[in-house]
């Protein structure tokens, strides 16, 4: 009994912590949530870096499908993160430095902008697909989706200059009151989630 | 303070609302996702592939935490159902806390059935650490494993259209619950029929009682009216006044 109620009174105990700051602002408790939360969150880093390794490798071990990937990936971390050490024993600030820094400019930065550069183009062939299966009814969506797509991504060209104004004045509106109305409802979905969490209803950390 | 006396009035509305919609006997509208949701874990477990959930790129400490936990409630029911048949699913992550709690669903369900010595340790990914990194992840590990279903729920912005795309290609059955508008935006092409802001959150993990999911949405429901009617007294108020 008292080893399933400690999460969840834990659980509660956290989330009234978390509201006092909105009702009575407290520099010092607010100061101390983002501080336990930090120490969290590096705990938790170190043990999930160790489950990656261990997942990547129970791949390799196990000859799984696609195992180089898993075995290339496994390398790379553990060689960044040996770099990452080297750099903060030597000058001895932490993680950082000249070299970590520049791999991440020269190597991941790059290569997520790659991946960014994709987004339009499925975008486009996801909604020309749907457009295929059910022909009527989403031209107009397919039109939008398009519209905003050229305008969006397409920096450096005359498209925004000449779908821009119809953007501005016809679609944006209306993408704007959609988004704010979904925002509404996120923020119904989450204090009720908090009060279910808080209430004992839900109990996200086991039963 | 304002953002204090809101959230007070939220959690006012909200058991009101609960406590309305206890009373109301009509049916909720039905979500898509969820109703598909049993028969694709049944799916799953007949043929052995293994379902994927996606928790997305949020985390559980911050402003995203929510987001997260609306798929862990799928999480729940997924880990529950997966560890009767022995098809554990593979859950993608994109932060360390959001793995922990993944592997601690996992863990905990398969050792209520007595199974956790089977669970593989691969089942939790830690797909990527940015949003498009974990993307990126996503693809690779739907690329290489095939799965039944594929569940995105929790923290997607337009970079989910990525996992839907490799999803739809290799063939898995798609199930989203978003949230995010970005990421509803982008996911909407590959199932128009999506569950959509507070309805993601509407998920309930298995052994809950028969009839509760009923409440909650209709306390959603309640909660979207009585809010609406709030804004429109103010405003009517600050109208006549000015």
């Amino acid at each position: 009994m008292f080893r399933r109620a400690l999460p969840a009174g834990l659980l509660s105990l956290v989330i009234a912590l978390a509201l006092v700051p909105y009702m009575w602002p407290q520099p010092a408790l607010r100061q101390s949530l983002t501080e336990l939360g930090s120490t969290l969150l590096a705990y938790a880093a170190v043990v999930g870096f160790l489950s990656f390794l261990e997942a990547h490798f129970h791949r390799v071990g196990a000859r799984a499908e696609g195992w180089p990937y898993s075995l290339v990936t496994a390398l790379t971390a553990l060689a960044f993160l040996l770099l990452s050490l080297a750099e903060g024993g030597l000058r001895g600030n932490g993680l950082a430095g000249p070299w970590t820094g520049w791999l991440y400019q020269y190597g991941l930065l790059p290569l997520e902008a790659s991946v960014g550069a994709l987004l339009p183009f499925f975008m486009v062939l996801a909604l020309w697909r749907l457009l295929r299966i059910r022909r009527s009814a989403y031209v107009l969506f397919f039109i939008a989706g398009v519209l905003t797509t050229l305008v969006l991504h397409s920096g450096g060209t005359l498209l925004p200059t000449l779908f821009g104004s119809f953007y501005e004045t016809f679609l944006s509106p209306l993408a704007t009151g959609g988004i704010r109305g979904i925002l509404i409802g996120v923020a119904i979905g989450v204090v009720v989630m908090m009060m279910r969490a808080f209430l004992w209803i839900d109990r996200p950390l086991g039963r | 303070m304002i953002i204090g006396a809101l959230l007070l009035l939220f959690v006012l509305l909200t058991l009101l609302a609960v406590r309305m919609a206890r009373r109301i006997q009509n049916p909720p509208r039905e979500l898509e996702p969820f109703r598909r949701l049993p028969r694709q874990i049944g799916q799953a477990l007949e043929t052995g592939q293994p379902p994927h959930l996606a928790l997305g790129s949020g985390g559980l400490i911050g402003n995203e935490a929510a987001l997260t936990l609306s798929g862990g409630r799928i999480l729940e029911r997924l880990a529950q159902d997966s560890a009767v048949g022995e098809v554990f699913p593979f859950v993608t992550v994109a932060d360390p806390v959001a793995l922990l709690y993944a592997r601690h669903v996992l863990q905990d369900a398969c050792h209520r059935q007595g199974v956790l010595a089977s669970l593989p340790p691969d089942r939790v990914w830690w797909a990527g650490a940015s949003p498009m990194a974990y993307a990126a992840g996503l693809t690779l590990l739907l690329g290489t494993q095939p799965v039944a279903t594929s569940i995105m729920s929790g923290l997607f912005r337009e970079e989910a259209v990525l996992a839907g795309e490799i999803g739809q290609r290799y063939g898995a059955h798609l199930i989203f619950a978003m949230p995010e508008p970005g990421g509803a935006a982008a996911l909407w092409p590959f199932d128009p029929n999506l569950a959509v802001g507070e309805e993601a959150f509407a998920a309930f993990p298995q052994g809950e009682i028969p009839g509760r999911p009923s409440a909650l949405l209709l306390a959603h429901d309640l909660i979207r009216w009585l809010l609406i009617a709030f804004l429109a007294i103010v405003a009517l108020g600050f109208a006549l006044r000015g």
